[in-house]
């Protein structure tokens, strides 16, 4: 059974995106071409994922009661998938990271999160060393 | 160049990038470029839960200031602050006719990354520096604690092979890391 968020009181992660620099661009283009942002059961356990068909993203329903600030940085990475609309490469991953990194490092304050943290460690360093850890990751990703 | 069975040969498209090495046959292979940097990424197999591929990567790049040294200080730098971060061993040597500076190193990551059901992996990583003149180029093999020794076999014979055009064979190989990595550090 799926919730949507912003019934579930967590449209505060949205609006924190929104607030931020790196995030308003992501926050848009939930807001204009993702139909819904929902709680729910992902594939494989991801924290978020984004179906480009439905224009869904659903954030896992363990993170009900993660902080805003979480799930803002969440958002951040699963709305850049929104926004470049295309097949998924290792180059819109590391964008998503990106996002994700950026918006977490303005708003976390005091806050810490072992993912997120670690996101924000990995995009620190140089993009192809970014990119080499991405590659990893994800089996079968073509390079953009 | 030499023959070892399941190895095969890779020579850079680009004749600026004039560099070759044997690489396992059935991994696969890509080759990048831009600007000033190049990258050939080796993917191997991968890790039990499916969540991290062994890798083999020759990155060159233009770099007229940094030495070997220089760069594996700085990746211990930026590495130190992951969790579980250890440098295993630090060793200067020569490699393909040039000054190099081989790092072993572990630290931990979450893996799957962004996943509810991410486990502190252990991540152990071997690179090589190595500085041919205004080029750096490193050598890196990466892999999962559990995997690291099944493969390292496959990164020795990449970094044995590894040559620039025209190298005399004597220029070669010169082992770096001790079989002991522990009493490598300096």
């Amino acid at each position: 059974m799926t919730e949507h968020m912003e019934e579930a009181g967590s449209r505060e992660a949205l609006q924190l995106l929104e607030s931020t620099g790196p995030g308003r661009q992501a926050a848009k283009a939930i807001r204009e071409k993702a139909a819904t942002v929902r709680f729910g059961p992902t594939v494989k356990g991801a924290i978020a994922q984004y179906d480009p068909d439905s224009h869904e993203i659903t954030v896992h329903e363990s993170l009900k009661t993660a902080s805003p600030k979480v799930l803002a940085a969440h958002l951040a990475h699963e709305g850049t998938h929104v926004l470049w609309d295309r097949p998924n490469s290792i180059d819109q991953e590391y964008h998503a990271f990106k996002a994700q990194a950026e918006v977490w490092d303005q708003i976390k304050g005091e806050e810490t999160d072992t993912q997120c943290d670690w996101v924000s460690w990995m995009i620190a360093q140089r993009e192809e060393e970014a990119k080499l850890l991405i590659t990893a990751l994800y089996k079968g990703l073509p390079d953009y | 160049m030499e023959k070892i069975r399941g190895f095969t040969l890779f020579e850079s498209f680009y004749p600026e990038w004039s560099f070759s090495f044997l690489h396992p046959i059935e991994w696969e292979v890509r080759e990048s470029v831009k600007d000033d940097f190049v990258e050939v990424f080796i993917a191997g197999p991968r890790n039990r839960a499916d969540t991290f591929t062994t890798s083999i990567a020759v990155w060159g790049r233009a770099d007229e200031d940094q030495t070997p040294e220089m760069l594996s200080e700085d990746y211990i730098n930026r590495h130190r602050p992951l969790p579980g971060f250890q440098t295993l061993a630090q060793v200067i040597g020569v490699l393909a006719g040039s000054e190099a500076v081989e790092l072993e190193v572990t630290y931990e990551m979450p893996l799957p990354l962004n996943n509810v059901n991410a486990r502190m992996t252990p991540i152990r990583e071997r690179r090589i520096f190595l500085k041919r003149g205004g080029w750096v180029y490193e050598l890196i093999y990466a892999a999962t604690e559990e995997d690291y020794e099944a493969w390292l076999p496959a990164f020795q014979t990449v970094a044995r092979t590894f040559a620039f055009r025209e190298e005399p064979a004597e220029h070669r190989f010169y082992a770096l890391v001790t079989p002991v990595p522990a009493q490598a550090i300096r």
